[in-house]
């Protein structure tokens, strides 16, 4: 049951950040709400769980770009595993944990796609990638916990019980 | 007993991190492998999301059309949005003749070859952009039920926008000619000196082996040459932003603006080959 409503949580988001988003978007960046919603399901689902919701995120991400199949995959299980193990030894609540993860993960995600992407095909960016990157990673840590409040109220709502629940 | 269960745990996340890394892998060596064919997820995914894309970009109209003709100044609006169109088609027109008068002088005695366009046109809408910040890509309402294929060229009338890299049965994904896999075969209109417009991954797009003796200037206007079996000769690709000559290279680094607003492109038209 939570499998589809993960998917479809995330079909939803990524409509939304195909068709919407970029009318939002500061010089050419938009933020990226699949990782948020990866970074939110690491953090706020229970054990192997996030890191699934984390795999199907990067997944559906990918079979919706023009990338390579399995870049955000990768990228997207590995942030949700990441902080499904830190969420027991560190605050992960709060808006100024919450804004430092998520740029820290867009630095992450950005990182490891130009890597694989120089390493398996030699591709070339130009010098403004760096600024675009940065960009990036603001808009994420700055739309985030707008984000995560709107999760958290939505899970709220679905499970009918005070947070943090027990999916 | 507490030995047990950290052995136990520590597993569990070897296996699970072994699980991800082989799972990625897997899907990034085939997609590699099979650049050209969209694998049966994409394909799916692509049939699942248009209808989705294709009503909130209705609702984005509908929206966007009642603030625009409504809420504001309802005729000067209307006649703003005319004399747009009308700017775009003469510059369009603009360009045509432009090229039609260089073709007639180089090739007076091949115009009427060079002239008869050996291709028609498909009008597409713009129905969503790639699900993340470094893919340059744009879904289309067109697929192959409208006889859209994958390397058909995609152009708006500012110039070349891309080229269909996947089709679905009613939609279709087109890589833009700013993403960093993306290559046109170009020529400058003044001069005819070729070279090559790659991608960046940014909003403009690098012109490669143009020699450092070619006269470049800025604002100099850049079309696609025909080479390559893609886009046709003599569509713009884009104006010469920035040049640099190093004296240690061989070629000039050149900076192109596409023609077309890649950011904002609400329509685009597929290329389709003369039956």
């Amino acid at each position: 049951m939570w499998t589809l409503l993960i998917v479809f949580t995330l079909l939803c988001l990524i409509s939304i950040q195909t068709t919407l988003l970029p009318l939002f978007s500061i010089s050419g960046i938009t933020p990226d709400l699949v990782l948020i919603f990866a970074v939110f399901c690491g953090i706020h689902l229970k054990g192997g769980r996030g890191v699934f919701a984390g795999m199907i995120s990067g997944f559906l991400q990918d079979c919706f770009s023009g990338g390579l199949l399995g870049i955000n995959t990768l990228s997207k299980s590995l942030m949700a595993y990441t902080f499904s193990r830190l969420k027991e030894k560190i605050m992960v609540d709060g808006i100024v944990p919450i804004c430092f993860f998520l740029f820290a993960s867009s630095i992450f995600d950005a990182s490891l796609f130009f890597c694989i992407q120089i390493l398996l095909f030699k591709n070339e960016w130009g010098g403004s990638i760096l600024t675009a990157v940065l960009g990036f990673a603001l808009y994420n840590s700055i739309l985030g916990p707008v984000f995560f409040a709107m999760l958290i109220q939505g899970k709220r709502l679905l499970l009918g019980k005070s947070f943090p629940g027990a999916i | 007993m507490f030995q047990e269960k950290g052995v136990k745990s520590k597993r569990k996340t070897l296996f699970l991190l072994t699980f991800i890394l082989i799972l990625s892998f897997s899907l990034m060596t085939v997609s590699a492998k099979h650049e050209k064919l969209p694998l049966f997820p994409e394909f799916l995914a692509l049939a699942v999301l248009e209808p989705v894309q294709t009503a909130m970009v209705n609702a984005m109209d509908f929206v966007t059309d009642g603030m625009d003709h409504y809420f504001f100044l309802v005729e000067v609006s209307k006649e703003n949005e005319i004399l747009k169109k009308r700017i775009l088609n003469l510059q369009k027109e603009n360009n045509d003749l432009r090229e039609e008068i260089k073709s007639s002088v180089r090739l007076h005695g091949l115009q009427q070859f060079s002239k008869g366009k050996k291709y028609s046109v498909l009008p597409a809408r713009v129905i969503g952009r790639d699900a993340t910040q470094w893919s340059k890509m744009i879904f289309l309402d067109k697929g192959t039920n409208q006889g859209v294929h994958e390397s058909f060229a995609v152009v708006s009338p500012l110039g070349v926008v891309g080229q269909v890299v996947q089709a679905g049965p009613n939609s279709s994904k087109a890589l833009l000619i700013t993403d960093s896999r993306s290559a046109v075969d170009a020529i400058f209109q003044k001069t005819r000196n070729p070279g090559v417009v790659v991608g960046n991954g940014g909003s403009h797009c690098d012109m490669k082996f143009v020699s450092l003796t070619a006269e470049v200037k800025e604002g100099d206007v850049v079309i696609s040459s025909g080479l390559g079996g893609i886009y046709p000769k003599g569509l713009i690709v884009g104006r010469i932003v920035q040049t640099i000559k190093n004296k240690q290279s061989l070629f000039q680094t050149l900076t192109v603006k596409p023609g077309a607003d890649l950011a904002r492109l609400e329509e685009a038209l597929i290329v389709l080959p003369a039956s």
